[in-house]
This record gives C-alpha cells, structure tokens and sequence, in this order.
C-alpha cells in the first residue's frame, strides 16, 4: 500500500511539474545590463517601450501560447491571461500600433536567441540556466 | 497665419521608398495574414415608436453602429447589423518597411467588402514610425478596432460615444513611443482628409437609401496615450474642415465648416476589475457642439467578463446654425457578459437599455427602444 501511495505522489509530482516551473527573465551574458524591473519588463513585452533603461534598441522573445512558463510569465508581470493578452495584441495589430514579439519553441530556442543576439530578452525556467546567459528578474 | 502642409513633396518621398521596395525580388518580401470574425445575432424586445420611421427603418429600432447605418429593427432575430469579418494582409519588405491593408465585410452592407486600411509602415527608428495611406481615426479608445469585436469587451462600442460620419482618413501619421519617468508614452500626430461617398451615416437622418457625401478636409490631430501598471490614460484633439453633397438633390457641396474635437479616456485594471471612462467634446460650426461619454464597470471571474456601461451622448444646436428641432439627446444602459472559449474567442450576450431625451425629430423616429444581442468573436 505504501508503495502505491509513494508512485501515486511521484506521478502526481511529475505530471504537475511544468506547472511548478519557475520562469526567470534572460539576457546575454556579455549584455551590458544586469537587472529590469517588472515595469520595465512589462512595457518591453507589450510593445510599449522598444528600448532598454540605458537607450539602446531591445528585442523581446517570446514562448508558444500553449507554454505553462509564457502563462506564468504574464500572470506575473504584465498581469494578463492568454486571452487578455491576445485581445490586447489584436488591438495593437488591426490599429496598426504594434505586433506581437516572435515567438520561439522552448527555452532552449530562447536561449540560444538571447545569447547569439545582443539585447535580445526571453524568459526560461530557471533550471536552464547557465553561463551563457544573465538573470535580469525571477518574477 | 495657416500654414501649409507641404504634401506634394511628402507624398513624392513616400511614393519613392515605395517603388524602391518593389524592386525587391518577391522572395524577400515577407507575406502574413490575420484576420477577425463577428457572429452576432439580436432582437428588438421594447420600443415606442411603432412602424415605418421617416428613413425607412422598421421600428421599434435601435442603433448599434452610427457609421456603418447598423439598425436592429422590428420583427424577428437579426443578423446583419453587428457581424463582420474581416482580412488584414502584411507585406514586410524588411525591418523597417511594411505594408498592410484590411478589407471588412459587414452585414450592416449586406456583406460588400470595405477596404477600411491600405497604409505602408517606415520605422525611423525602434520607436518612432512613419505610415502613410489609409488608416481609421483614433477618436476614441477602441476606435481604430471597432470592427474587431474580441479586442473589446461590449458586444457592439457604445453608439452613444462611437458614432460619427466619418471613421477613416487619407493621409500620414507619426508614431513616437517613449517615457515620462515610469509611464510608458505613445504619442500618434495625424493628418490627411477623408470623402465618403454616399455615406451610411446620413442614411439614419435623411433616408436609407438617401445619398449623401460626406468629406472631413484638412484634418489635422494627434493623440496622446500614458499607462503605467494598471493605469492608462489618452487625451486626443483633432480639428478638420467638414461640409456635405447632397447627391439625389442635385446640390452641391454645402459651405466648409470648421470643427473641432477633444477626447478623453480613462482605463484602470486594477486586479480583476475593469473600469474605462471615455469623454468627447466637441466645436461643430456647422451646428454647436456635442458631448459624448461613458463609463464602464467590471469584473473578471476566472473566464468571465461581466460588465456594466452607462453612455450619453447631447447634441448641443445653436438655434442661429441649425434647427433646435433635430437636436439629439439620449442614454443608453448595457449590460454585458462576456465568456472567454479560447485564447482567441469568446461568446457574449449584452443588453441595452435606450432612454431617449431628444427633440422632436430624433424623438419620434427612434425613441427608446431595448435589445438583447448575443455573438461569437474570434479571431485567427
């Protein structure tokens, strides 16, 4: 019994994992930046503001609709659902003010972006991690 | 002194970065298409006027959209007035030039196709861009996506605020994003002229087959947008010349009159609640001035949007310019429930509640009137 009750749990920690996943905001590490705040973040992933604190140009990459982090990222810094978010994109795509940022597959995909793209910005689950690439917010 | 706006050699500039970029072998060009849908369909449930009005709507009626002649009228669940479906195309020629046009059917026109947008984009810089063509004026809030009906929570915008004869314009804009200390800016300066050839708005006035141009010259305007977390905010003005032909009399066109309109809009988010207030002011020679507002009360519930908008609008007539007669005046109560089926749909059902304080014409050929609508919005 206490077998089962210990594979249920593992399941169950298994299966809720990508729900547990916790989303850090990345750039390059040889970026000149080091930290973002959540306002800042949020303008630059709604179309807002296309430049960083310093003045120069930033380029926002985002997750596929689907992806648990890209919901985890919005509920916690731009403060939106999917479907907020999407009716928001509308508005700025058919009044010609702004288009979505491109999104990539995974944060693998978003990573290698970040680092062969100086000022490129994405969000990945902070067990990936590396070197390669600098922490500017864990939301 | 008036100045001139140097738009010969304006439109000479744009027309060669243009041709320049059709030059381009068409495998650079990047093409992508979007597009939105309305489903809607509502019933007239009230109403005290009876019959045949003077313009040949059925009523009880009641307005939904004052620029497309949108009328749900008397006798049976309608379709037409509040569905639409719409196309938009983009050409991007490379990181800083585009091109977008967007065509929109609409049952309010039987279905024939508007081209509403055909307007190239030039990016100066990363956050200021050049567009030129034919774009939607940006009067209010949701103006220039009022076709669009997931990007907004109403099933249909508030007649009240959202209603004018002339909703485009020809001509160029300046987008300048940026910051005042925390608060994100955009600010859009427009100019250009719009002619609308037999006009569906004066459809509601003078016949709904009538036919009336209708020309706004020499616009001029620009709006100005701050958010910040949960707060936005938006204060437009635009003044323009505007006159009118009437077509099936004969007469030419009336005497330009000047005009001018001052906007504003309020929109907090803070946690689940949505609260937007809109106003509209205007100086119109050709017969006073008008007000128009709205305020809006909201509450997510996980998927749900339920909602509550009160909207006003007041002709303001000068007796010395226009005939106290036709002044209009009236307020509309909606209540809206709006359901979120995806990422990229919703269903909605809405309310409306239309009390009317008008003068005599406006009085006995609309009056109050109540309807209930429900739709489906997507869009792909």
């Amino acid at each position: 019994m206490k077998k089962w009750t210990s594979l249920c749990f593992l399941c169950l920690v298994l299966t809720s994992a990508p729900l547990l996943a916790d989303v850090v905001v990345i750039i390059g590490a040889k970026a000149t930046t080091s930290t973002l705040d959540k306002q800042v973040l949020s303008d630059i992933f709604l179309g807002k503001s296309a430049t960083l604190p310093n003045g120069e140009a930033v380029v926002p990459v985002e997750q596929k609709e689907d992806s648990p982090l890209r919901e985890e990222f919005h509920t916690k810094v731009t403060n939106k659902s999917s479907n907020q978010l999407r009716a928001y994109w509308s508005k700025q795509i058919f009044s010609g003010k702004g288009k979505p940022p491109k999104e990539v597959a995974d944060s693998a995909a978003v990573k290698q972006l970040v680092v062969t793209n100086p000022n490129t910005i994405g969000y990945i689950d902070k067990a990936a991690v590396d070197d390669s690439v600098k922490v500017l917010l864990a939301p | 002194m008036r100045q001139t706006i140097p738009y010969r050699a304006i439109i000479m500039k744009l027309a060669f970065i243009a041709v320049a970029s059709w030059t381009l072998p068409v495998s650079a060009v990047e093409f992508s298409g979007t597009g939105f849908l309305t489903i809607a369909a509502g019933k007239i449930i009230g109403g005290n006027v009876k019959g045949m009005n003077e313009t040949g709507y059925n009523c009880p009626c009641q307005i939904s959209d004052y620029s497309q002649a949108a009328v749900y009228e008397d006798g049976g669940v309608k379709f037409g007035p509040d569905s639409k479906l719409g196309f938009q195309g983009q050409a991007t020629i490379n990181d800083n030039l585009s091109f977008t046009a967007q065509v929109v059917s609409r049952g309010a026109q039987n279905g024939k196709g508007d081209l509403e947008w055909a307007y190239g984009s030039y990016a100066l810089t990363p956050s200021t861009t050049l567009q030129f063509g034919r774009k939607r004026l940006p009067l209010f809030y949701y103006s220039e996506t009022q076709d669009v009906g997931f990007s907004f929570p109403w099933l249909h915008l508030p007649p009240q605020t959202y209603g004018w004869e002339a909703v485009n314009y020809n001509g160029m804009n300046l987008l300048h994003k940026d910051h005042l200390g925390s608060w994100a800016t955009t600010l859009n300066a427009f100019v250009g002229t719009e002619l609308r050839k037999n006009d569906p708005y004066q459809y509601l006035y003078s016949g709904k087959h009538y036919r009336i141009d209708t020309e706004w010259s020499d616009i001029i305007g620009a709006e100005y947008l701050l958010s910040q977390d949960w707060i936005e905010g938006r204060v437009m003005y635009m003044k323009s010349n505007t006159r009118n032909k009437d077509v099936d009399s004969g007469n030419g066109w009336s005497p330009k009159k000047r005009q001018q309109l001052f906007g504003a809009s309020l929109v907090l988010t803070p946690g689940d609640w949505l609260i937007m207030s809109e106003i509209l002011l205007t100086n119109r020679k050709a017969y006073g001035g008008d007000f128009a507002g709205s305020f809006s009360v909201g509450h997510h519930f996980d998927k749900w949007l339920p909602m509550v908008t009160i909207a006003k609008y007041r002709q303001m007539v000068d007796a010395d310019k226009s005939d106290p007669f036709l002044m209009e005046h009236h307020t509309n109560l909606s209540l809206v429930l709006r359901y979120d089926l995806t990422s990229s749909s919703d269903i909605k059902v809405q309310y409306d509640n239309w009390r009317d304080q008008s003068a005599p014409w406006f009085s006995s050929n609309y009056g109050y009137s109540r309807l209930i609508t429900v739709s489906y919005d997507m869009v792909f």
